[in-house]
């Protein structure tokens, strides 16, 4: 929490002509809410890509962003709507979910498989969990610290330190990125 | 234009369903996608009502969709309750016997290859049509 009130606070974008306050928490709610149904539902909770339309946007940059918005069908109706203070924020955003390595896990079939960015020990990572079951699923890695219930087809993210980067989860067996 | 909907009405009422006057779209105004599903509705022969609500999460909520389902818009027909690109003949054949307890169909998010999402003459695949009930619990309905 601490890290993200700094984050607020202190992160600057250097543009041509001034530096820019941004507000990475609005961003977040932007990418959440923006046009009524976020950024989210067409790339992930965490900019993953969620294995919808939109794909993997962690780190896209504002020159990225105004591209999409003037170039891309579905996202073009989004650009009456997004200031240019507003699309500082999404990328301020999406460039501090860059900061942090992804680890996504899928369970299907009775077994977790999932792809992970590379970890130092220490880091702070995103973990999303999806259950790709019609039953809910309980969860219980120990890096968790407690366990969480997914809904059938439901992802959750956790965000946290990983100090094993083996990423050593029982029962998921990873692909390296 | 006549005839059609007379030959329309005669289908209808062989198949055992009736249409509501027109389906019901709740959208927000910044959604295309959303538009280009109304299209493909218009298009096989149904009029569709699009409303822009304030607050379009709470809306689906209020309807029953469940969270993880969620997509971009929200349709409303003979008061079931379908969420995001689903194909209109899964729409019907769910109409045409609705299962027992069943509240809506969803197709979550937006899948690239999906009504209103895929390039025109594009093969529907890579999605899964779930079926929901109050209880938000799901089962598959249709799969491509």
């Amino acid at each position: 929490m601490m890290r993200r009130t700094l984050l607020l606070c202190l992160a600057l974008v250097s543009m041509a002509s001034a530096d820019v306050w941004v507000d990475i928490s609005e961003g977040e709610r932007l990418y959440r809410e923006a046009g009524g149904y976020g950024c989210a539902v067409c790339h992930g909770q965490v900019g993953d890509g969620g294995g919808q339309a939109g794909g993997y946007i962690r780190g896209a940059g504002l020159d990225q962003l105004n591209e999409s918005l003037l170039t891309n069908a579905p996202m073009q109706p989004l650009s009456t709507v997004l200031s240019e203070q507003d699309r500082l924020n999404i990328s301020a955003y999406l460039a501090d979910l860059a900061e942090r390595p992804l680890i996504t896990a899928r369970f299907e079939n009775g077994q977790w498989v999932g792809q992970a960015e590379p970890v130092s020990a220490g880091q702070t990572v995103d973990l999303v969990l999806y259950n790709a079951t019609f039953e809910p699923l309980a969860v219980d890695f120990p890096v968790l610290k407690q366990p969480l219930t997914l809904p059938a087809l439901g992802t959750d993210v956790w965000t946290g330190v990983i100090q094993d980067p083996t990423l050593d989860l029982p029962g998921l067996t990873l692909e390296r990125l | 234009m006549k005839l059609f909907k007379s030959l329309a009405l005669v289908i209808v009422s062989l198949s055992g369903f009736v249409w509501a006057e027109s389906i019901a779209v709740y959208k927000s105004p910044t959604c295309g996608c959303c538009t280009e599903w109304v299209k493909i509705m218009e298009k096989a022969g149904h009029t569709v009502d699009v409303y822009h609500p304030a607050d379009l999460m709470s809306l689906k909520q209020e309807l029953g969709v469940p969270r993880q389902l969620g997509s971009c818009h929200t349709a409303v027909i003979n008061d079931f309750v379908f969420e995001g690109h689903i194909p209109e003949a899964d729409i019907l054949a769910f109409l045409e016997n609705p299962p027992e307890g069943a509240k809506g169909l969803a197709v979550p998010g937006m899948p690239g290859q999906s009504p209103g999402m895929a390039r025109p003459g594009e093969t529907y695949s890579g999605f899964n049509v779930i079926e929901f009930n109050d209880q938000h619990q799901l089962k598959l309905f249709n799969r491509y």
